[in-house]
């Protein structure tokens, strides 16, 4: 543990070698840890953004935030019952926006593109929604790209993904052909009974597999169910994400204890995987930037205190401990650090992030801007600094370990 | 005060060099004591020894009763602050700090306090009460073997090592360096031991000890 002695005494030498060193180095060093620190930050926030709207777009057109199951305990049960009333109960939990309810029916459809009684069929999950209801939880009225969405009461008419209609585009090994809103497709469910529809729309969300499936309403489906006043599941749509989804949860299980309620997060797993692998190179990026930026100021370094070997060892010689010269440089890089830390923040949150934001990466599932969560901010912070740590420490020591009449006169 | 007993250096490499052969001597203090001899006759080495920056091979340096080559690293930094001061041939100043920093740079590793009054205080005894905030490069060589000089002198050392402080000098410099070290010597009662080739400082000191081949020769006491 170095003395208060020796932190005032290397301080001094630090500063005085920096207001007094070449300016033009100084600011280059400046300049390259500002580059690092801002791709570490960009990196990391173009990944955070990718995986923001991933996430957003499975919960806006899939689970939204929370999803209400049957009963499993003490016995299983196929459906919600008086999902009206449950609903109702839901919606008056503070912080709630809206609930919509769902019937998930297994079904295999049949298109005859060409008319020549050719049909093609194709499994597929239909969702029996309430469409008015549906667009307070779900935005998947705003992937149409033919026709329109359902209407409220319609029976004869179904809404189809990209992926299930075919001829989008979409690399699907398995879809109908090529089916446009206006066409015929026919419908039989897993309890046999067949349906005719008119195909109302066609939607094209790129995320999930919610694009290898259909919508009808759910009075269609409660005629085909024999149900009524009931649902599969129930999507309920908060005005918070995160941490305090948890507090929805307790709610709604006070409301509907014998129920399963699951947060978005557990639901997505399978989207989990990606996640990780942008955590994943989002970690190697950061790793990577790091080093770079460690090598940078240990090169600088080790050049400058090679440069004052005679000055380290004049040091040493009227009494200036090893240690203290070696904290000196410790100072020096660290100055160098925060001041790279400090541009590069300028540079992402003054110049960067607004461009983004006005200017955003536009990507099929939409747009994608910067995001950033305080703790990698700090994270980012941190490693940086211990790179300037690291970086002034290790070159100074091997610098300042020199014999003094080595030093002195080479 | 300073007490040598056999004194020994060798240079390692392919051929060994032995430069101190089993030096002895001692040094009152109070003394201006010159180390003088042929160029190799080891007497910059020997200084080096004396004043800790670097070992010697055998032998003893005894400073008030204290063996001082048998002290850690870190400690023999701290006590070269404490007890020495340094006057080397090239001005050995630190570029980026003032006459005054330069000056008050050991006070503040050893006490912690920017002790500019007394840095002020010493450039003044050295003349150069006019050059405080000027920088190395903008001073003469007299006037930065000068700063030197008073840095050396800001923690009131035992003894004041001086390594050759005139050889870069001009003629009247040199005059103006070794005096200031006389009157240092009998004013203050500095004990001051410098190493030398020109015999015409011999009339400066107040003993001469002269090596040969890594041995003392003779010593000389000038009264």
């Amino acid at each position: 543990m170095p003395s208060l002695e020796s932190v005032k005494t290397a301080f001094f030498i630090a500063y005085k070698s920096i207001v007094k060193g070449n300016r033009s180095t100084s600011a280059l060093l400046i300049f390259v840890l500002s580059l690092s620190f801002l791709e570490l930050m960009f990196i990391t926030g173009i990944l955070g953004g990718l995986t923001n709207g991933i996430v957003q777009t499975v919960v806006n057109t899939s689970t939204s935030h929370i999803e209400i199951m049957p009963q499993e305990e003490p016995t299983v049960k196929n459906y919600i019952e008086h999902q009206e009333e449950l609903r109702r109960d839901i919606e008056a939990i503070p912080g709630v926006i809206a609930t919509a309810r769902h019937y998930t029916l297994g079904g295999s459809f049949s298109y005859d593109k060409e008319k020549s009684g050719k049909f093609k069929t194709v499994s597929a999950q239909i969702y029996g929604i309430d469409p008015d209801q549906e667009k307070k939880v779900s935005t998947i009225a705003d992937y149409i790209i033919d026709g329109k969405y359902l209407d409220g009461l319609s029976t004869d008419e179904i809404l189809l993904g990209a992926g299930l209609a075919g001829g989008y585009g979409l690399p699907q090994p398995n879809d109908l052909g090529g089916v446009r809103a206006g066409d015929k497709v026919q419908v039989a469910y897993s309890n046999g009974i067949v349906r005719s529809y008119t195909v109302k729309g066609v939607y094209n969300v790129v995320i999930g597999t919610i694009t290898n499936a259909a919508f009808i309403t759910s009075k269609e489906a409660d005629s085909i169910l024999s149900t009524y006043n009931e649902a599969s599941e129930v999507l309920v749509k908060v005005d918070q994400s995160g941490a305090a989804l948890d507090k929805y949860v307790s709610e709604i299980k006070k409301v509907a204890p014998n129920l399963v309620v699951k947060k978005y997060t557990d639901i997505i797993s399978i989207i989990g995987t990606l996640l990780d692998a942008f955590d994943l190179i989002s970690y190697i990026v950061s790793i990577i930037s790091i080093v770079v930026a460690a090598i940078t100021i240990f090169v600088l370094i080790y050049v400058s205190a090679v440069n004052k070997r005679r000055q380290i060892g004049i040091l040493k010689a009227i009494g200036i401990k090893e240690n203290t010269i070696v904290l000196s440089y410790v100072f020096q890089s660290l100055f160098y650090a925060v001041c790279g830390i400090i541009v590069g923040l300028v540079l992402l949150f003054g110049i960067l992030s607004p461009a983004i934001r006005e200017h955003p990466l536009r990507l099929p599932f939409g747009n994608v801007y910067l995001v950033y969560t305080g703790w990698r901010v700090v994270i980012s912070v941190i490693s940086l600094l211990l790179a300037g740590f690291f970086g002034g420490l290790i070159p100074a020591r091997i610098v300042a370990r020199e014999n003094i009449l080595k030093a002195i006169w080479g | 005060m300073i007490k040598v007993e056999n004194l020994k250096k060798i240079y390692p490499g392919k051929v060994p060099t032995l430069a101190l052969n089993g030096v002895s001597f001692d040094i009152p203090k109070g003394d201006f004591a010159a180390i003088m001899g042929r160029s190799g006759s080891g007497k910059s080495t020997l200084l080096h020894q004396l004043g800790l920056i670097d070992d010697p091979t055998g032998g003893k340096i005894i400073i008030d009763g204290v063996d001082v080559i048998d002290l850690p690293g870190a400690k023999k930094a701290e006590y070269r602050l404490r007890n020495f001061g340094y006057v080397f041939q090239e001005y050995a100043l630190i570029a980026e700090m003032s006459a005054l920093e330069n000056v008050y740079l050991p006070a503040l590793a050893l006490e912690g306090n920017h002790d500019k009054e007394r840095a002020e205080e010493l450039l003044k005894v050295v003349g150069l009460s006019h050059r405080l905030n000027h920088y190395p490069s903008e001073l003469s060589g007299g006037e930065q073997q000068r700063v030197a000089i008073a840095r050396s002198l800001i923690n009131n050392p035992k003894i004041l090592f001086a390594d050759e402080p005139t050889a870069n000098l001009d003629t009247a410099s040199a005059k103006m360096v070794l005096e200031l070290f006389q009157k240092l010597n009998r004013e203050r009662g500095q004990t001051i031991v410098m190493v030398t080739h020109e015999p015409d400082d011999k009339k400066y000191v107040s003993r001469v000890i002269w090596l040969k081949d890594g041995l003392v020769e003779r010593e000389e006491k000038n009264i």
